[in-house]
């Protein structure tokens, strides 16, 4: 029993080693282009400018919209273009070209790894380089545009948020892994990176615009899907608009419990059918 | 001229082909152009309509300045997508044996792999614009349509002036450098009326990238809205841009050094 407990004691400290160091080179990796990177950092910076001002231009007369004041809109924008970051944030579109150019093999497969944990360590490395930076640039667009954000003061609220963006983090690392091994079946693994992983997760997600201001047929429909549940739900929580966000964690949860089977299965089910040719 | 125009023809039947043969995807990156232009149109529709007015523009006509963004963006996608793919040419030393074809030299980087599932999306836009302009008699008279048209092509060699300067970039850097994806990110700027930004962002918006005459002048003068000494300037502009580009790209040529071995 105690020789168990301390090779799972063993295997937990080796994971977590393997983890830090997958995670650095991740860091290293992201800063190989520098002049890229700063490119990239740009794109962030006109989308925000960009949706900023079309809803500063729409509040102009001061009164509040779709049940929004002006305030709350700008702190919804600011906090969801956080939330993006740490939530959408991630390397596993890297797995989907891994599994059709052959690398799964001898850079996975015959390492005594859990895939799941490397793909996750390395989304960590994403998702913090995007915090690092968008918490800066986020601030300096509120700074020069010059609108104060709306804050909740209670520390319950501040706790429940956390944990509501810790279960958006990993649902949406089992969703885009699931995506990503479209790769074992079909050739073009962009086209449903680009539809679930982009077009939907972003939109459905509230990236653009507060899911609520949409007619009531359509938000019924894009509250089936575990999208809203990523950015829209936290960020409207923190905003004091979700009565109970325990039904939140709840279908959260649910929807992290399918993925995760549907992902195990997936997984061994592409294994079965891959095949890779060495050189 | 002739030449060109049959060597275009011909690599659009090839990127056809391509795309045909691997139709795994094209059906789902229809869908999501579908959802996403509908999403925002709805989107857009709502919120003005909530104001009834957006920098001075009613709601059809800001959905206008959307739609006219739209032809733009699925046109420069559909002509230009080359640019995108060009640094792999470069890397893997496959555009030596472009510059030993008679055909000009940014033939391949600019026009060498048009983008036909954009091209499947222009069509029905170009439609629902047209009878979308009827229905609420936005275009107000010939001269506006034929100015609408003009600043439409132009906008359109402006766009290839941009791509052409990206395309003369990646030969002088090393770097996987995005500055098509800043292009389409500045030029997406222009889906609202240009108006709604400070005025340092318009500066921003009609020097750096000049998403102001790209989008918001043909939209503008569809709508009769701009006055004809804006014409020559977006049509001066242009001229500018494109001499510069051929010239920028002559120089980044020189500079070319093969990565084959």
């Amino acid at each position: 029993m105690k020789r168990t407990a301390l090779s799972l004691l063993k295997q937990i400290k080796n994971n977590l080693i393997l983890g830090q160091r997958l995670y650095l080179i991740a860091l290293q990796d992201s800063f190989i282009f520098r002049l890229n990177f700063l490119f990239l950092r740009l794109r962030n910076i006109f989308f925000l400018l960009s949706i900023t001002f079309l809803w500063l231009s729409l509040y102009q007369d001061g009164s509040d919209l779709f049940g929004y004041s002006k305030e709350k809109m700008l702190t919804y924008i600011i906090f969801v273009a956080l939330l993006k970051g740490i939530v959408l944030g991630t390397k596993t579109n890297d797995l989907a070209p891994t599994i059709k150019n052959g690398e799964l093999t001898f850079r996975y497969l015959i390492r005594p790894w859990n895939i799941a944990w490397v793909w996750f360590c390395q989304d960590w490395a994403a998702k913090s380089i995007d915090l690092f930076f968008l918490l800066p640039e986020v601030f300096f667009i509120a700074f020069i545009v010059g609108f104060s954000i709306w804050l909740p003061h209670s520390l319950l609220t501040w706790l429940i948020f956390i944990i509501l963006v810790f279960l958006a983090v990993i649902f949406n690392f089992l969703f885009r892994f699931i995506i990503s091994l479209s790769g074992f079946w079909w050739e073009e693994v962009w086209a449903p990176n680009w539809l679930f992983g982009i077009v939907l997760l972003e939109i459905f997600s509230g990236v653009f615009f507060p899911l609520d201001i949409l007619p009531s047929l359509w938000q019924k429909v894009i509250y089936w899907t575990p999208f809203p549940y990523l950015l829209f739900f936290p960020v409207k929580f923190l905003l004091g608009q979700v009565s109970s966000p325990y039904s939140v964690i709840l279908i959260l949860l649910i929807w992290i419990f399918l993925a995760a089977i549907v992902m195990q299965n997936l997984w061994r089910r592409g294994l079965k059918t891959y095949s890779a040719f060495g050189g | 001229m002739k030449r060109i125009i049959r060597a275009w023809w011909q690599v659009t039947k090839m990127a056809l082909i391509g795309q045909i043969l691997t139709t795994g995807g094209w059906y789902l990156f229809i869908i999501g152009k579908i959802i996403r232009f509908i999403l925002f149109f709805a989107f857009l529709y709502l919120v003005v309509q909530q104001r009834q007015s957006l920098a001075g523009y009613s709601p059809v006509k800001v959905i206008w300045f959307y739609l006219v963004f739209n032809l733009l963006d699925i046109a420069t996608q559909t002509l230009f997508r080359g640019t995108y793919w060009f640094r792999r040419l470069l890397i893997q030393g496959d555009f030596d044996l472009d510059l030993i074809k008679p055909l000009p030299s940014f033939f391949r980087p600019v026009f060498g792999w048009p983008d036909i599932l954009d091209f499947v999306t222009f069509i029905p836009l170009i439609i629902f614009m047209t009878l979308f302009a009827l229905f609420h008699q936005l275009i107000p008279s010939f001269s506006a349509l034929f100015s609408f048209l003009f600043l439409f092509i132009n906008s359109l060699f402006l766009a290839f002036a941009f791509h052409l300067m990206v395309a003369s970039i990646c030969i002088l850097s090393e770097q996987n450098i995005q500055l098509t994806w800043i292009y389409r990110d500045l030029t997406a700027m222009g889906r609202f009326p240009t108006d709604i930004y400070p005025r340092s962002i318009r500066l921003m918006l009609t020097f750096i990238v000049p998403t102001i005459l790209l989008i918001t002048f043909p939209a503008q003068a569809a709508l009769g809205l701009l006055p004809f000494p804006s014409v020559f300037i977006a049509t001066l502009a242009t001229i500018i841009a494109v001499m510069g580009a051929l010239k920028f790209w002559s120089w980044a040529l020189r500079r070319y050094t093969s990565a084959s071995s």
